[in-house]
């Protein structure tokens, strides 16, 4: 359910997921995995080194605000239940899925706050959710099998071997030729 | 002896005449060298072909791709033709054929799709206007009898108070968001569900800009 709609949501059978999925830049060098969020223009970039590798739009928090700062992934879920609100936003929605749940010092792991796929709207560009990043399927599962930590079963935790990478979510971003792009929070 | 000595000059009597033909052969055909005609294989010139150019735009969830090809039919008519894929038919059949003037253009928005893939909408530009039409994704005719609906003409009927200014993309299924302006175009007008399957708009609290 969202905003008092019935939405049925798609059939996830984690047995038929395969292993070996494309994987975003795999054509490109090597380098530093970044995720930027620009909360002016809802889009996200993934960068390699300084090569963006996916550039698309996002829906963030409408009803909650999405939290600015640098933040690292420490779990991955191929795909789980969210639910919360209340009255008229209340929602409860079943097989979200390519979830990435990221945190920091001030904004803790409990508070739930994640990257997802959203079947339910397509309104992307737009603020549209209660906090999270939503995107659409196709661009969270790309995302959801680039970023570290390399995803090893339906659910992967970030380790100190193997951290998760490292989120900035901005209230506006400035883009600079062949650099990571400034981030203002 | 006579015979003998004529028999010997008709000898060279032949030959003279043999050489002096020989030569006057040789240099007839020579001087007719350079008259001689040549047959060259003509080319016809090639018709120009219309370029098709083609846009490919996947639904959320990748299931389904909509593919938008056009071709120049004259210097300032271009035909948009619409394929959603995979299809029932082989080879596919447009969903939808137009053909506009320019400066109007039609275009995919990133949003085209409704969450389930039952329903897309297309914008057709002019600079700063754009109108919008929705379409199922079977091609089937909507209930009223129409192949497609456009946004602009409905919701201008039932809301004239306000000027659409963006359709942005789904909020449900059947649910497309719309922005507003008010009569007064610098101020933002409100927030609007149009269903799709019910011609029907609804008022909404918050502001989707």
């Amino acid at each position: 359910m969202f905003q008092g709609h019935t939405v049925v949501p798609p059939i996830i059978n984690l047995a038929m997921d395969t292993q070996d999925s494309k994987v975003l830049g795999e054509t490109v060098p090597a380098g530093d995995k970044h995720i930027f969020v620009d909360l002016n223009t809802q889009t996200l970039y993934a960068f390699q080194g300084n090569t963006v590798i996916m550039n698309t739009l996002i829906s963030s928090g409408k009803w909650g605000r999405t939290p600015t700062g640098d933040f690292r992934i420490w779990s991955k879920l191929r795909s789980t239940r969210m639910s919360g609100g209340s009255g008229n936003d209340a929602y409860d929605l079943p097989n979200v899925p390519f979830v990435m749940f990221f945190y920091n010092e001030k904004v803790s792991k409990e508070r739930g706050f994640s990257f997802h796929g959203a079947y339910w709207h397509n309104n992307f560009g737009h603020a549209m959710s209660h906090g999270c990043v939503n995107m659409r399927t196709i661009d969270a599962e790309e995302l959801f099998n680039w970023a570290d930590p390399p995803t090893k079963n339906s659910t992967t935790y970030a380790t100190a071997e193997n951290s998760g990478t490292l989120v900035s979510i901005c209230s506006q971003l400035y883009m600079q030729p062949e650099s990571l792009p400034t981030c203002i929070e | 002896m006579f015979r003998a000595t004529h028999k010997k000059y008709i000898g060279i009597y032949i030959c003279i005449i043999l050489l002096v033909g020989g030569a006057f052969l040789y240099f007839f055909n020579k001087k007719n060298e350079s008259v001689v005609s040549v047959r060259i294989p003509v080319r016809p010139t090639p018709t120009p072909i219309a370029q098709i150019n083609e846009k490919s735009w996947p639904s959320p969830d990748g299931k389904k791709t909509l593919v938008m090809k056009t071709k120049k039919s004259s210097p300032n008519m271009m035909t948009y033709s619409f394929f959603v894929t995979p299809s029932a038919s082989a080879p596919a059949k447009p969903l939808l054929v137009k053909t506009l003037q320019t400066p109007f253009i039609m275009t995919i928005p990133f949003n085209a799709w409704s969450p389930d893939n039952q329903y897309f909408f297309l914008q057709e530009q002019n600079g700063t206007e754009k109108i919008t039409f929705v379409y199922k994704t079977s091609g089937q005719m909507f209930s009223d009898g129409q192949y497609a609906h456009n946004v602009n003409m409905l919701f201008t009927e039932k809301e004239p108070k306000f000027f659409l200014e963006d359709v942005t993309g789904w909020a449900a299924p059947t649910l497309l968001i719309i922005n507003t302006k008010t009569v007064d175009p610098d101020k933002s007008g409100p927030s609007f569900w149009f269903d799709v399957s019910k011609n029907s708009v609804t008022r909404l609290s918050t502001n989707f800009e």
